[in-house]
């Protein structure tokens, strides 16, 4: 099958069904650039519509990318009227509610305390699961005060939402949650039978019970698999992998695809950044020239193995691409080619900020 | 109803011997080994018969990924990134596959083992009790009369024999104690002399 993909995001910011979009990959590699442009691309292309645009980095960069201070609530991007961003702290939500739970349970001798600590601590991907669904529950909250806000017509506020994600840890491994929760609360529940009387006995004084723990661990599982199941449906979600030209870079991208593959989320996206183009330059120096060569390397044996997937090349310019008119200009290339003949004034037009 | 149990007593003698001296057999060649046994022919006969072809089908997805593993050793991963990644979606993908194997193969082990189990209890456990319920009172053979003193043929026939005759229990033990005497006599000549712990000088120090 000798099938090509063109090179651009088209299919991605055309298509109407999609309800969110994640942009993942290492660190420094311009995952932030990226799903700004995507962003950028989604509210030009579809002027009616309202996009919101959300980094669960803690080192936050979508202030600086936009030139313009974000903070926990959705505020709009001056300049582009449907593009809203915001700034979580994941980190932050799991903090609040283990001081939640330990405002409950004050007794420092109470036993019950540290193990359903280690208890929940122990399950993996829950304290992901748990951080997520706070911004789930946080992107909620600001429908419900849109809707209060203005006329009751814009319920669903936003059309797509795109999440840049952080770059350490396994972003999405609370997808693999509803399994092994589902294992994990049958386990306790055959044991809180059994054992039950006696762990009211000795969590009965402290206020927080098992019974109440489990239900909320029911409640999870409900939630998190609610949102599995949108998530891997390709028709509402799609993930696109941020790398460059480099390869640890593509080894690390290489084994996020199949990592949210055995998520069963749809990956048919990959955006190589920084790219040179050196060879149509005027005035060619050498070391582009001899990096551009290796970066072709990594470039021929990446469509070799990704034939089936979107290839997007972006090029490296000259200066930090900040600002919503440099973001413009810049995210064209998602959906036109990058010709290194045509448009490499780009490189060194931006405005400087 | 259950006549054809009425067996002679010597007969019963007979078999009550066969079975404690397969035990003491069985307890000598270990469990573990006959299990080990058992799973051997299992995999060899139930491959010939394509009972099981898990077991093939493991031995030749571990051939090929140490074969994919040699093959990605020899490829350098910068300079054929493709060749080596697909190589490695490859040995990822055995792995999984036989992990998968290995855990339907020790299931099947862990049953077969359990299945030796039973058999040996069947075989060896379970009839002597029932003897031992069933014929409580019959007695296999006789003492001539007065040979012991009363009181000591009175113990000798708890807990319904016949007083003045051997039942199941004493020759159960008796049996047993002739046996291990005998294994112990076998087996004494051949042991490894344990050597002599040696004892170790304390080394003072001496202060400077």
């Amino acid at each position: 099958m000798d099938l090509e993909l063109e090179p651009t995001l088209e299919s991605i910011i055309q298509q109407s069904s999609l309800k969110w979009i994640f942009v993942g990959g290492k660190g420094g590699v311009g995952k932030t650039t990226t799903s700004s442009s995507i962003a950028v691309q989604l509210a030009l292309n579809h002027p009616n519509d309202q996009f919101l645009l959300i980094s669960t980095d803690p080192a936050h960069n979508l202030s600086d990318a936009f030139c313009q201070k974000f903070g926990k609530d959705a505020r709009k991007v001056e300049g582009l009227e449907n593009l809203s961003c915001m700034e979580i702290d994941p980190d932050a939500a799991m903090n609040d509610l283990q001081q939640q739970a330990q405002q409950y349970n004050n007794d420092p001798n109470d036993p019950l305390k540290s193990m359903m600590q280690d208890f929940t601590g122990a399950i993996p991907g829950i304290d992901e699961a748990l951080s997520f669904m706070e911004v789930l529950k946080h992107i909620k909250n600001q429908k419900v005060a849109d809707g209060t806000d203005s006329t009751e017509s814009d319920k669903i506020s936003y059309k797509t939402i795109i999440f840049d994600t952080a770059p350490t840890g396994h972003t999405l491994r609370f997808l693999q949650l509803p399994s092994t929760l589902q294992k994990l609360l049958s386990k306790f529940q055959s044991l809180s039978g059994k054992l039950g009387p006696m762990m009211n006995m000795l969590g009965g004084a402290g206020g927080q019970n098992p019974q109440e723990m489990f239900s909320k661990l029911n409640e999870l599982e409900k939630q998190v698999a609610e949102v599995n199941e949108q998530f891997t449906n390709p028709d509402l979600t799609t993930f696109v992998c941020v790398c460059i030209s480099e390869f640890l870079s593509l080894y690390e991208t290489e084994r996020m695809i199949q990592e949210l593959m055995s998520y069963n989320m749809d990956v048919n996206s990959i955006v190589v950044n920084q790219l040179l183009f050196a060879e149509d330059e005027v005035k060619p120096c050498s070391r582009c020239v001899s990096r551009w060569k290796m970066q072709k390397k990594y470039l021929d044996q990446m469509s070799e193995l990704y034939e089936d997937y979107h290839l997007v090349k972006m090029p490296l310019l000259g200066t930090e691409i900040r600002g919503i008119n440099n973001l413009k200009r810049f995210s064209k290339f998602l959906l036109k080619p990058y010709d290194p003949k045509v448009d490499s004034s780009i490189i060194t037009d931006l405005e400087e900020k | 109803m259950l006549d054809w149990i009425d067996l002679h007593p010597y007969t019963l003698l007979i078999i009550t011997f066969i079975i404690l001296v397969s035990q003491e057999i069985i307890g000598f060649i270990g469990k573990n080994q006959l299990q080990e046994f058992v799973w051997l022919v299992y995999v060899k006969v139930g491959t010939q018969l394509s009972l099981s072809d898990s077991f093939k089908l493991y031995s030749t997805k571990v051939s090929e990924i140490q074969r994919l593993n040699k093959e990605k050793r020899l490829i350098s991963a910068q300079d054929e990134y493709a060749k080596w990644t697909k190589l490695n979606r490859q040995v990822d993908k055995l792995t999984g596959e036989i992990a998968q194997l290995k855990d339907e193969l020790s299931k099947n082990k862990s049953s077969i083992n359990s299945l030796v189990n039973l058999f040996i209890t069947l075989l060896t456990t379970v009839p002597l009790w029932f003897f031992r319920v069933w014929f409580r009172k019959s007695a296999l053979f006789y003492l001539p009369p007065h040979y012991l003193p009363h009181t000591l043929e009175w113990i000798l026939a708890i807990p319904f024999f016949p007083v003045g005759t051997i039942g199941l229990t004493v020759w159960i033990f008796a049996v047993k104690q002739v046996i291990s005497s005998l294994v112990f006599l076998l087996t004494f000549p051949f042991e490894q002399p344990t050597s002599k712990p040696v004892k170790v000088e304390k080394v003072v120090e001496v202060k400077n």
